[in-house]
């Protein structure tokens, strides 16, 4: 087991990859996951952020602020054109409504006089929330369509009349259920941002340790050194494989407790199902980084390499497989692409895993996490084969197949 | 000095490494994002219509109102709202809405009042176009209920007003009262935001060259390091000539990616693009000094510092928005409630600058993210400094 222990040597020899690798990043999940504010489960509408700036002092106006303000998160906002570009800039607001001066007197005027193309409007604020605007918008119109209406219909009214009777219509909302569909796991959104995080901390961390310890042994002088010791190659390659799997499962493990260690409280009244589904995929796609890191490590020795192979293929397939975009957001061609990557599965398998009730998994997330396999599998079979060709040209082959490839070219 | 510039630059531009985190990198994921983003903004919101279950209990012709309502938002078109299934009971919309074959069901009760029914599901985390679909229907069974009231109350107090025209034609036929307006220098748009957030992070990492040529100079990192201190030239000399080496090559690795984002992939930056170029020669500045600082700092294996620079550029990055849309989300949440965390992070800094540029009608906020880019490079290069400064290597 000589080999074995010199390799977890060299891999806590090098802490600094541990630390950055394994503990920065998935810290950084964390901090992805605690960004999301838990919504209560019953909870089933986008609430957007909105700010009125009310230049009228008349009822109406007052009224419709009311009315747009409710159920939603508000913003204070200052009424300048530089405090209207900070909330653009860094995303305050996502639908800002400027009513302007005298628009409760204008609107009731014409209205009556019926003189459409004189209607005031109140001014919106474009920003980058096309989602919110469309609804808040909508509801801006739906409550000057009924004030107007009332102003039509009863020609005698005031405007205290208009607005209480407008606000008593607007009051009627239809009765929302919503139906906790009950064979579904509790669910902490946090925690499952914080498993998609997990595919690029894996990939990365993984990746990148398991990279160093084989590309250490993997160095021309020190391989040729290796391969004229009594040991077999059978056995060093099977001792460094074990290495590397260790190494895999440490990481796996940390990344796991962490999650469940800040989200657990979160995710009460889980079924064992989906617990072991959860860290069923999360293994899974760990095996994925452990076969991407054999393929570095068989391709390179240089580590700033191995750095920048693993954090560009991660954030690549972290993007592509839907880890941080929703793909539902992303254009058909983009998610038929997704397919081809093993963080889609991942994801997959994690969301089926949610839905597990009792001890047992759902299909669907174990078909997920065989793809995910799959995946790993064609990559440690180019990796290896990569190592056979370069044990190839190291001419310390004596199989016939590679003599054959060694062979310089006559 | 002009010899350690041209012999740091040919070699800096020999390494592999560096060729691929500061040239190839930007490059491949801008075009991912381009893939990914711009043809969505282009195409719009083009939501399908929303399967939903109808329930209906009404008796008589209580619920025709609700009927021709729900047929008009369902007509085959590319406008149709909805893909409306007619069940005949709550059990087998249930099983519909379980099975997500459904979003939502809306019940019609015996007066003709429709109410809703949904069921979140796993997969409602940060934006999600589900919960947006939703709030549209939510939306329309409320407006609905509201319309109703109204009428109802119209018909209660002056009957005969339903009679005119023009009333009925306010009740039926909905207004835009709303002007949308821009208060900003060019369309807000969300997407260009990653390509700004990368820009920073590329920018950022061009401390990797930064790190490797003063590697190269340091007596006690590296073999050619100990014999360029025992050579004729300066330190002082050598050090500014592998500095303004890796800056040339920062600068240059940066403006290829940003030609490459801004005439290639026809990404917009507010039309300021000489601003964009100082703004990157001043942000290839501060990382060359922070590369500088990395390297010069004692006691960690150099072979480390890369994965130390690695390590802080993720950690960076995330609160500058390059992770997606939850990490875009954090950075606003953080720069929103501890300004002065986001003043300090270089690449948010970095990213702000551009959309500083794109987003405002003046230049003054460029200029306030130019100066303190400015005061973050002096930190570093002095802190470098420091440290470069009379270090003993090898002595007894």
């Amino acid at each position: 087991m000589q080999v074995f222990k010199t390799a977890i040597k060299s891999f806590f020899r090098h802490p600094i990859y541990l630390l950055v690798y394994v503990v920065w990043l998935s810290c950084m999940g964390l901090f992805m996951g605690m960004s999301v504010n838990e919504l209560p489960a019953d909870e089933y509408y986008e609430r957007p952020s909105v700010a009125v700036i009310n230049r009228d002092e008349g009822e109406l106006a007052q009224a419709l602020e009311s009315f747009l303000l409710e159920d939603v998160d508000v913003v204070e906002l200052a009424d300048s054109e530089r405090a209207l570009q900070d909330a653009v800039m860094q995303q305050r607001a996502h639908y800002i409504a400027i009513i302007p001066e005298g628009f409760t007197d204008s609107f009731l005027s014409t209205v009556r006089a019926g003189d459409e193309s004189a209607l005031p409007s109140i001014q919106t604020v474009e920003t980058s929330s096309a989602a919110a605007i469309v609804m808040m918008d909508n509801l801006a119109n739906e409550y000057l369509n009924v004030a107007r209406s009332y102003a039509l219909a009863i020609p005698d009214a005031g405007v205290s009349e208009i607005v209480e009777r407008t606000g008593k219509a607007m009051g009627h909302e239809a009765d929302v259920r919503v139906v906790n569909i009950d064979n579904g796991s509790s669910f902490s959104g946090g925690m499952m941002l914080y498993l998609k995080f997990a595919s690029y901390t894996l990939l990365l961390s993984i990746a990148v340790c398991s990279a160093l310890i084989l590309a250490q042994f993997g160095r021309d002088e020190v391989r040729k050194r290796n391969l004229s010791s009594p040991l077999s190659v059978l056995s060093t390659n099977l001792q460094l494989g074990a290495a590397c799997l260790v190494m895999m499962l440490i990481c796996w493990a940390f990344v796991a407790a962490l999650g469940f260690a800040v989200y657990g409280g979160r995710m009460e009244g889980m079924s064992p199902g989906a617990v072991t589904g959860l860290l069923g995929a999360l293994l899974c796609y760990a095996l994925f980084g452990l076969a991407f890191g054999f393929l570095v490590g068989q391709m390179t020795h240089n580590e700033l390499i191995m750095n920048a192979a693993a954090n560009i293929t991660g954030l690549v397939l972290s993007f592509l497989g839907g880890a941080w975009v929703p793909l539902d957001l992303v254009g058909e061609p983009i998610v038929t692409l997704a397919k081809f990557t093993p963080t889609y599965y991942y994801i997959e398998a994690l969301n089926s895993s949610f839905e597990a009730t009792g001890a047992a998994l759902p299909a669907g997330a174990l078909a997920n996490m065989g793809v995910v396999l799959l995946f790993a599998m064609a990559l440690f079979a180019i990796g290896l084969a990569i190592g056979r060709l370069r044990l190839a040209r190291m001419g310390a082959w004596n199989g016939s197949s590679t003599r054959a490839l060694s062979r310089p070219a006559a | 000095m002009l010899n350690t510039l041209k012999y740091t630059v040919l070699s800096l531009l020999r390494e592999r490494d560096i060729v691929i985190w500061v040239m190839l990198f930007p490059l491949i994921l801008s075009t991912l994002f381009n893939s990914m983003f711009v043809g969505l903004e282009e195409t719009g919101w083009n939501i399908d219509p929303m399967p939903v279950a109808v329930v209906s209990n009404a008796e008589g012709d209580a619920g025709l109102a609700f009927e021709t309502m729900m047929d008009a938002l369902s007509q085959e078109g590319d406008d149709a709202l909805f893909a409306p299934k007619h069940v005949s009971s709550a059990q087998e919309a249930k099983t519909l809405l379980e099975s997500q074959q459904t979003i939502a069901t809306i019940f019609v009760d015996a007066q003709g009042w429709p109410s809703a029914e949904f069921s979140p599901g796993a997969d409602d985390v940060g934006v999600s176009i589900e919960r947006i679909k939703r709030t549209i229907v939510a939306d329309v069974v409320d407006d609905f209920c509201r319309s109703r009231a109204a009428i109802e109350d119209i018909a209660r107090t002056n009957p005969e007003a339903l009679a005119r025209p023009e009333v009925t034609d306010s009740l039926m036929k909905m207004a835009d009262y709303t002007q949308q307006m821009n208060v900003t220098h060019s369309k807000a748009v969300d997407y260009v935001r990653y390509f700004y957030a990368l820009l920073g992070f590329a920018a950022f990492m061009a401390s990797m060259v930064g790190l490797s040529a003063v590697g190269k100079a340091l007596p006690n990192i590296s073999a050619l390091g100990a014999r360029r201190t025992v050579g004729g030239t300066s330190r002082a000399r050598t050090l500014v000539g592998a500095v303004l080496a890796s800056w040339l090559i920062s600068f240059a690795s940066l403006l290829v990616a940003f030609a490459y984002i801004r005439w290639v992939l026809g990404i917009e930056f507010g039309g300021r693009e000489v601003e964009c170029i100082i703004g990157l020669a001043v942000a290839a500045l501060m990382a060359t000094s922070f590369g500088a600082l990395v390297g010069a700092l004692p006691r960690i294996p150099f072979s480390a510092k890369g994965g130390i620079l690695t390590g802080i550029t993720c950690l960076l990055a995330l609160f500058a928005g390059l992770y997606g849309t939850p990490s875009l989300q954090l950075a606003d949440k953080v720069a929103n409630s501890i300004p002065w965390l986001a003043a300090m992070n270089p690449v948010k800094q970095v990213t702000d600058l551009f959309y500083s540029l794109y987003v405002y009608t003046d230049l003054a906020p460029y200029l306030e993210g130019l100066a303190i880019l400015l005061v973050t490079t002096g930190v570093f290069a002095g802190v470098a400094a420091l440290l470069m400064r009379r270090q003993r290597y090898a002595s007894l």
